[in-house]
């Protein structure tokens, strides 16, 4: 009897083991080598960059009136002057800068990246506004007062945000229009100020559930989004005695040409909660993959058209504006990706003044990072229950006073054999143990409402075994009905 | 809140270890600067916050435009870009400008741009343009002003009578603006000729030496009419009258009976105009032949080579016959002896 244990015991650890091996083979001859093409991306036309200059009046009358198309090809020379410097000090390349930079500027740009490779120094414009002061009657020469909304950081070894800046400025910007269209000829800045940092208290406790539909998760959520399918599962999230939900605003669905259906239907989403009594945390820059620093114009862009929706709704509670950003810190580097949630911070203070933010860390371990600028603080726990309310603790005692929560918890029920790794049973227990554990928090939020039938690889990993796990941290079954967890949570929500 | 103050303090102390300098381009830590970056002018912050200034002006670059005025009706614009060594935009200083058309003046720096509104003296022609900065000069600038087109009126030459066949030149006199700026080479003017027939003719007629010319071929044409020129919306016309052909001579007629078919042969020709040339080929002719005894017989055809040759049914053999031909030159009838047909022994 007790071989034939051991031999059950054995044969199903062989099975789990080559298992385990083919996911991983699978998932190796499944990766694509990602070659980022940063240049080439940066002068890719993005459907909005001849708008990201906002033209104010001219300073006096010009000899020659600025007409709505000489607007659109000077703002679009501005634009991407400032978009290939940052691309060129960030690849320490200068080929590209020719494209739109001329004269003083274009020898000023080439010392800027020269100095930028030796040191780790980095600028990036995020917005400008342009006051046209002289325009040549031949239309030949242009000059305007910008002022533009900039970061610079710098990093020796690519890890230490060794220091950060994000000012206002004003400085007076000579385009020559040539053979090859309108290039920037001189740049000389006159004023800068700093962002303001003004924090926006928050306090509250929440109970909630992350949330995508069952059948659209990730990418497919706002290209297809359904709002009796949101009412529908807002009804069964209130039915679980949550009252708050975190959604995903993926970064991709509000840039370029599905940009306004997205911002109506995030808009609709709102109102949905609104009147089912559920708070809304908003997770910003979903699935942005690409933190290169071309990108980061579009981004203050994507904030720009976000932010003042979720300020005016009464049903957002806090914003959270990057999910699980530290995972990022490996593959872009820890001193980028620092000085990019930097400046995604101070951008939203500009858009969305009394809402507070946070940044949803996915370890506590990381918690504490940036706690200084951020209202709320907010992780992700999956690690051992064992150590639950001691990570939750210490990020407590490291912050100050700021409220804590934890916005991901969860479990799989995905189940191959005996339990292992997950089960339904397991799956109540094990949450239950980590709410209890997590008791002095701000909130919590589990992961989530829904299975998945359908897991996106691209977000989640080509790996069949995760992808299996990822297809089942719900709390009901892909038929809808309820996992124990289920009635688990309910009776800890209605307990408070 | 200790533990949190001295984490704090960790990643500050990082920020404070050294200074660095951010400018228009960018940031480098102050130890590292170099001396050329140094001196860009504008606002440097650091340790020590400071604007740089330019210094002494050492370049500055000319652009007049619009590169084509209309004399007398558009302005030009002048501007001077000046730069000190280190390619910083002047702030302040005068810029002399000196304009072919216009003399000298003086306009006051702003940013690095000094500009003068002018309006050339109104005077066709290649102009050339400098400014100067203390003892700077520029490079030379070229502009140009074209004469006022729309203060053409174009007239055009009384012109020869329209002869059918012959070549005819119309011409304007010669095209001058308001101001006596004579009209560029190469400009298009059209001619249209009006017939009284209510036809037109149109034609193309560059200007060359400040006249347009435009030369026509005339056939097909049975009247005179109106010529006019237009440049522009502006536009000038002439009378032209049509003069027809005339046959320079009698043309010869020969006639012979062909017995078996009660029908003559009727050569007519060559038909010959006063212009020195045949009558063109498929020139429509029509001919008429009497008997004698009353009887008229007629048939028509077309010139080919100057000759119209019939064989005209239903004519009896005479000695005689009255031959009738019309054609473009006129009518002419003529009384022939019958002979025998042309080639025969």
């Amino acid at each position: 009897m007790i071989y034939r244990s051991l031999f059950a015991v054995i044969f199903l650890a062989v099975a789990a083991f080559v298992l385990w091996g083919a996911a991983s083979a699978f998932e190796v001859a499944q990766e694509r080598q990602v070659t980022y093409r940063y240049i080439a991306s940066a002068l890719t036309p993005a459907p909005e960059r001849d708008t990201l200059v906002t033209w104010e009046e001219p300073v006096q009358t010009l000899v020659r009136s600025l007409t709505e198309s000489d607007a659109k090809l000077i703002g679009k020379a501005l634009v991407e002057a400032w978009q290939i410097l940052a691309v060129s000090q960030e690849s320490g390349t200068t080929d590209i800068l020719a494209d739109r930079f001329t004269g003083v500027a274009s020898k000023r740009a080439e010392q800027s990246v020269s100095d930028a490779t030796l040191y780790g120094g980095r600028m990036i414009v995020l917005k400008q506004t342009a006051k046209p002061v002289f325009f040549h009657k031949d239309g030949s020469l242009f000059q305007a007062e910008v002022e533009m909304i900039v970061a610079r950081y710098l990093s020796k070894n690519g890890e230490d945000l060794d220091t950060f800046t994000i000012s206002r400025e004003k400085g007076i910007a000579t385009l020559l229009n040539e053979s090859n269209g309108w290039r920037l000829f001189s740049y000389e800045r006159r004023s800068t100020s700093n962002l303001g940092t003004d924090k926006v208290a928050w306090s509250g406790s929440l109970q909630g559930l992350n949330y995508y539909p069952a059948e659209t998760p990730w990418r497919d959520f706002w290209p297809r989004f359904d709002p009796a399918l949101i009412w529908a599962d807002f009804s069964l999230i209130k039915g679980l005695e949550a009252n708050s939900v975190r959604i995903f605003l993926t970064r991709d669905a509000f840039i370029g040409k599905s940009a306004e259906d997205a911002e109506k239907n995030l808009i609709s989403l709102l109102k949905i909660a609104n009147a089912k009594g559920l708070t809304v945390i908003p997770t910003l820059f979903d699935l942005k993959q690409d933190f290169s620093l071309g990108t980061w114009a579009d981004d203050a862009q994507y904030l720009e058209r976000v932010l003042p929706i979720l300020s005016k709704s009464p049903a957002v509670s806090f914003i959270d504006l990057k999910n699980e950003p530290d995972l990022d810190f490996k593959h872009h580097g820890k001193a980028k990706m620092l000085a990019w949630l930097k400046t995604v911070i101070a951008m939203s203070r500009l858009y969305a003044i009394d809402k507070s933010l946070t940044i949803g860390w996915s370890t506590a371990d990381a918690a504490p990072l940036l706690a200084d600028e951020l209202d709320v603080i907010t992780y992700h726990d999956y690690a051992p229950i064992g150590g639950t309310f001691d990570r939750l603790a210490k990020v407590q005692s490291l912050i100050d006073g700021a409220p804590v929560l934890i916005t991901e918890i969860g479990d799989s029920t995905f189940e191959v054999t005996l339990g292992y790794p997950g089960s339904e049973g397991q799956q109540a227990e094990r949450l239950g143990n980590r709410l209890d554990a997590l008791k002095s928090a701000d909130g919590v939020f589990v992961w989530t409402l829904h299975d998945f039938p359908k897991v996106d690889g691209t977000v989640v990993g080509s790996s069949p075994w995760v992808k299996r796990l990822q297809s089942a941290f719900g709390l009901l079954r892909a038929d809808g009905t309820e996992k124990p967890a289920a009635q688990m949570l309910r009776n800890r929500f209605k307990g408070g | 809140m200790i533990r949190s103050f001295c984490l704090f303090m960790a990643f500050a102390s990082n920020v404070q270890a050294e200074t660095y300098v951010s400018d228009a381009f960018g940031m480098v830590p102050e130890t590292a600067i170099s001396g050329d970056r140094a001196t860009w002018a504008g606002l440097r912050t650091g340790s020590a916050s400071q604007i740089v200034q330019p210094s002494d002006p050492s370049a500055i670059f000319i652009f007049i435009g619009a590169k084509s005025m209309v004399a007398g009706k558009d302005d030009g614009h002048a501007v001077a870009l000046t730069l000190d060594q280190n390619g910083n935009l002047l702030q302040e200083g005068s810029v002399e400008f000196s304009l072919e058309t216009n003399g000298k003046d003086t306009a006051f720096v702003s940013d690095g741009i000094a500009d003068l509104i002018f309006q050339p003296e109104p005077k066709a022609g290649v102009f050339a343009g400098g400014a100067s900065i203390g003892s700077l000069q520029s490079a030379r600038a070229l502009y140009r002003v074209t004469s006022d087109l729309e203060s053409v009126s174009p007239l055009l030459l009384e012109a020869d009578p329209l002869r059918v066949e012959t070549f005819e030149t119309l011409t304007t006199t010669p095209l001058a603006d308001q101001y006596g700026n004579l009209v560029e080479d190469g400009m298009g003017m059209t001619l249209l000729l009006d017939h009284d027939d209510g036809s037109t003719t149109l034609l193309s007629a560059p200007v060359r030496e400040a006249k347009a010319e435009a030369t026509i071929l005339v056939r097909d044409i049975t009247s005179g009419g109106t010529v006019k020129a237009y440049l522009g919306t502006n536009s000038g016309s002439q009378t032209t009258d049509f003069e027809p052909l005339s046959a320079s001579n009698l043309a010869a007629v020969q006639i012979w009976p062909i017995t078996d078919l009660n029908s003559v042969g009727v050569r007519v020709g060559p038909m010959t105009t006063d212009a020195g040339h045949l009558l063109n080929d498929g020139a429509p002719i029509l001919i008429t032949v009497d008997d004698g005894d009353g009887k008229l017989v007629t048939s028509s055809g077309w010139l080919l080579d100057g000759y119209f040759e019939a064989i005209v049914p239903g004519i009896s053999d005479r000695t005689s016959y009255a031959v009738t031909y019309a054609t473009a030159l006129g009518q002419e009838t003529r009384t022939v002896q019958a002979t025998t047909a042309p080639g025969a022994k």
